[in-house]
């Protein structure tokens, strides 16, 4: 049994029980969404030595070099004393600038914030706004050069966020961020010549537009895919300016594809449409997945039994 | 031979590479491959990892508790020792295309058998 302490309380918890798991059971409403270590929302903090390398997966270096992990991932065996993440350690305060409908299901915003080069384009971050709800969003652009951060937003009847961001946000509400998170962005290579896949359906497109433009930017040499898919024509947006983008550089091609068509864009499977754009140079390129999981789950899979290597197959699923 | 089998085999380097060329038998194997329907790729791998680190002899923290819980769901689904033969075979057919002599592939064998009662919570 394994001492916990928390909030002035001793806590302990059972076999193989996460910290998470621990505290809700002693009706310590602590928050948390997706259970698995990606949503990053169950955040903790302690002084105690040492962290688990696996409890900070994914985690900014300065979270973990402050003693941050995540209270899901954690099964202690000593001692740990609790604390609440730090707000000013963890998180910061945009406002937001724009704030347009990019088609049927998806909306756009801009963030002004501060400290825009530690936001790397592709990871994601925790946008929450003043009721406290927070959500996963991955940056889709590079905020560094473009002055803000741009997230896209898939409108849902039901999301607390979205529903907030379309009916009672505007231009200049402030919110607050906590990140960035997560493994997918353009990593500088000193020879930049392999092929780069970037396959993603519905928002999944967000990270994918940041990592194209990213290596755009570093001037890769290898040849960038961007393969959007939809169930409909209506999914697909951002389909002018990333036709523009194509037509500027000779080794970005852009492919939107739908289940279904009104003639708009070519009707193919995603799946289809990835294993029929592999590099020639399998072993060598690099594949990024987005978007929600079940689709991003058999994507990995395919490509990864086309011949791709695990670890050049990179993804943060959408839950 | 004072070096380890784990070392004999390559190591880290080794078991990042065997990796691949294990999963990908698991996948395309029919009589295993439902098993792994619907799981995430890099978790798996990540596991596997950490599998093949124990069975190549490496400093691994295998828990038997683990391996139990582990594959609980998978007996529900009919996981038996034909599934855990599967696997010893592909681990020899790996270790084999990455140059391991039979010797050491029959001591990897025998400690992926060790465990065997472990995964089907025996």
């Amino acid at each position: 049994m394994t001492e916990l302490n928390y909030d002035g309380r001793i806590l302990h918890s059972i076999e193989d029980e996460s910290v998470l798991d621990c505290l809700l059971r002693n009706k310590v409403d602590y928050p948390h969404a997706c259970r698995s270590g990606v949503c990053q929302a169950c955040l903790i903090k302690t002084t105690d030595k040492p962290i688990n390398a696996i409890w900070q997966d994914g985690l900014p270096d300065t979270l973990k070099a402050q003693g941050y992990f995540l209270a899901c991932q954690a099964k202690p065996t000593n001692t740990l004393h609790l604390k609440k993440p730090d707000t000013a350690e963890c998180e910061q305060e945009a406002i937001i600038n724009g704030l347009t409908q990019l088609n049927h299901n998806v909306i756009r915003i801009e963030l002004l914030t501060e400290n825009l080069k530690n936001w790397i384009p592709g990871q994601y971050l925790n946008l929450m706004n003043p009721a406290g709800v927070s959500r996963s969003y991955s940056i889709a652009n590079i905020p560094q050069q473009e002055g803000y951060i741009e997230l896209h937003i898939k409108l849902k009847e039901d999301g607390l966020m979205s529903q907030w961001l379309q009916n009672t946000a505007t231009v200049n509400t402030r919110v607050h961020i906590r990140g960035p998170f997560g493994k997918c962005y353009y990593i500088k290579s000193h020879k930049p010549s392999f092929d780069m896949l970037l396959v993603g359906t519905g928002t999944g497109l967000a990270p994918l537009l940041a990592i194209a433009k990213s290596a755009l930017n570093e001037k890769h040499q290898g040849k960038i895919t961007l393969i959007h898919g939809g169930s409909q024509d209506s999914d697909i947006y951002f389909d002018e300016a990333l036709q523009t983008l194509a037509s500027v550089y000779d080794n970005f091609d852009y492919i939107p594809c739908v289940l279904k068509t009104n003639g708009r864009y070519p009707e193919a499977s995603i799946f289809n449409k990835t294993l029929s754009h592999l590099s020639p140079n399998i072993k060598a390129m690099q594949v990024y997945v987005c978007g929600p999981s079940d689709t991003t789950t058999q994507l990995k899979t395919k490509v990864f039994l086309a011949g791709v290597p695990s670890q050049n197959i990179f993804s943060d699923a959408f839950i | 031979m004072s070096e380890s089998l784990f070392e004999r085999l390559g190591g880290q380097n080794a078991v990042n590479t065997a990796v691949d060329i294990f999963y990908r038998k698991m996948l395309t194997d029919d009589r295993v491959s439902h098993f792994f329907d619907d799981v995430d790729m890099e978790q798996q791998i990540n596991k596997q990892k950490g599998f093949l680190t124990m069975v190549f002899g490496g400093p691994n923290n295998y828990k038997g508790k683990d391996m139990r819980e582990g594959h609980r769901h998978l007996i529900k689904r009919g996981l038996n020792d034909t599934h855990v033969d599967i696997v010893i075979e592909h681990l020899g057919a790996t270790l084999k295309e990455l140059g391991a002599n039979d010797k050491d592939i029959q001591e990897v064998a025998a400690i992926a058998n060790s465990v065997r009662d472990d995964v089907l919570d025996r």
